[in-house]
């Protein structure tokens, strides 16, 4: 054999070992199935295609925990995952299926609103695959995701992608955002129909509030925040005074000529007051050091703290970073604070449940409200 | 699967092959090697990998 002959046999067995090994990883991380324990509050589950039956099968027939109260009042949907990058949107969620106890009013959680996001990472991100929180009983699993629809359910995108039903122009990419599709239509991309039976599920319950949950870059100014339209702005805010002496927090409105976002459109298309919850998040910093679990999870950045002593970050930033458990906590206690406000404003439809918040989370960690799916009775454990 | 989705693969497989073509029929070690990392994504997103 020539020498050029070796050489190249010896590049197409590099490309191969290459396409072997981090081909496995990547279809194994797009399979991987996350475990959820049906706390004693969940009373029933469902899939998102129950609302839009064309979603059956499909990577976003996303998991929808209901949880009953025993009397009868008003219902909120909680959404996490709507960028399965933002983690602790996911968590809370999580946290509240496996905890939260409903004594009035009705729960709706969808942890993986953007399933499809969640099976991939973002393109040349470096992001890991999977996360780990701690528990007593070893570490729970997670699969780390991206912003965005994964294209492998959705491809092509268009060069610029039109908002259904506004016309507004927006950046191609946008198309496959969970978060610019609202309130989408049944025919439409992947994307879009899932925004739609969202937009069902809300209608058919007559939900009265839906919580987005996010997290944002610590160099971007809504963070830390409550994003809400004119008709959510008085309980925002009333939660915002709250809420002050706990954590640092303000609203933001929600801006009226920005289309597709769920802060906007749910409450335009519906009657539900819709809430967007934004916590810092460092990890998604653009300059960061190596995107590791470490900082995914601890939030701890030489760079950031380089920025925040220059006074470029839009939060408090210091060595000990934004934690998981901070940011996890502050999503579940603004959502309590927001249901107080309602509760206040709107007692023939109160929504009254018990769940662990922002000092539970700070004092005993995420991992403590995670349940071991191995020591429950199997048929309350779900595969996400 | 739409059906632009559909041609989309089809393009993809067919650059995939001149990739090949190319990276079989290239003398330049170097270029060779360039012919089979451009390869690498179009393979994956074929086999519904990423």
């Amino acid at each position: 054999m020539s020498r050029h002959a070796l050489g190249k046999v010896i590049i197409a067995l590099v490309a191969l070992l290459v396409l072997g090994v981090g081909g496995s990883e990547l279809y194994a991380h797009r399979h991987y199935k996350e475990p959820v324990v049906l706390g004693p509050g969940v009373t029933r589950v469902e899939r998102l295609s129950k609302y839009h039956p064309p979603l059956k099968g499909t990577a976003n027939d996303s998991l929808v925990y209901v949880l009953e109260g025993e009397e009868d009042g008003g219902a909120v949907l909680v959404l996490g995952g709507t960028h399965p990058g933002e983690v602790a949107g996911i968590l809370a969620a999580i946290v509240m299926v496996e905890n939260a106890v409903p004594i009035k009013g009705d729960i709706y959680v969808i942890p993986h609103i953007s399933r499809s996001g969640s099976t991939g990472t973002q393109p040349s991100g470096g992001y890991p695959l999977y996360y780990h929180i701690p528990t007593e009983f070893g570490a729970r699993k997670f699969r780390m995701g991206d912003r965005v629809t994964n294209p492998l359910d959705q491809w092509p995108d268009p060069d610029v992608y039109i908002h259904y039903p506004t016309g507004q122009s927006l950046s191609y990419v946008e198309i496959r955002n969970i978060n610019r599709c609202w309130p989408g239509r049944p025919d439409g991309t992947l994307t879009e129909q899932t925004c739609y039976a969202a937009m069902q599920l809300v209608r058919e319950h007559n939900v009265n509030i839906v919580i987005d949950l996010h997290e944002a870059e610590l160099l971007y100014p809504v963070t830390n925040c409550i994003v809400a339209p004119s008709k959510s702005a008085t309980i925002a805010v009333m939660t915002q005074i709250n809420l002050s002496g706990d954590f640092d927090i303000h609203t933001e409105p929600s801006p009226v000529g920005y289309r597709g976002l769920s802060h906007r459109e749910i409450g335009d298309h519906s009657d539900a007051y819709p809430f967007l919850l934004e916590a810092p998040e460092p990890f998604l910093d653009q300059p960061t050091g190596p995107k590791t679990e470490a900082l995914l999870l601890e939030g701890v950045d030489e760079f950031l703290l380089a920025a925040g002593k220059r006074g470029l970050l839009f939060v408090d930033y210091d060595e000990t970073g934004k934690s998981i458990e901070l940011r996890v906590g502050r999503h579940l206690t603004t959502t309590l604070g927001i249901l107080d406000e309602w509760n206040f404003n709107f007692p023939e439809a109160e929504i009254i449940f018990e769940c662990p918040g922002y000092y539970e989370m700070l004092e005993n960690g995420v991992g403590a409200y995670l349940r071991n799916p191995d020591a429950v009775d199997p048929s309350r454990v779900v595969y996400d | 699967m739409p059906v632009i989705t559909v041609l989309y693969y089809v393009m993809t497989a067919y650059l995939a092959l001149i990739c090949l073509r190319n990276f079989l029929k290239e003398r330049d070690l170097q270029n060779a090697a360039m012919y089979a990392i451009v390869m690498l994504p179009m393979i994956l997103r074929l086999f519904r990998i990423k």
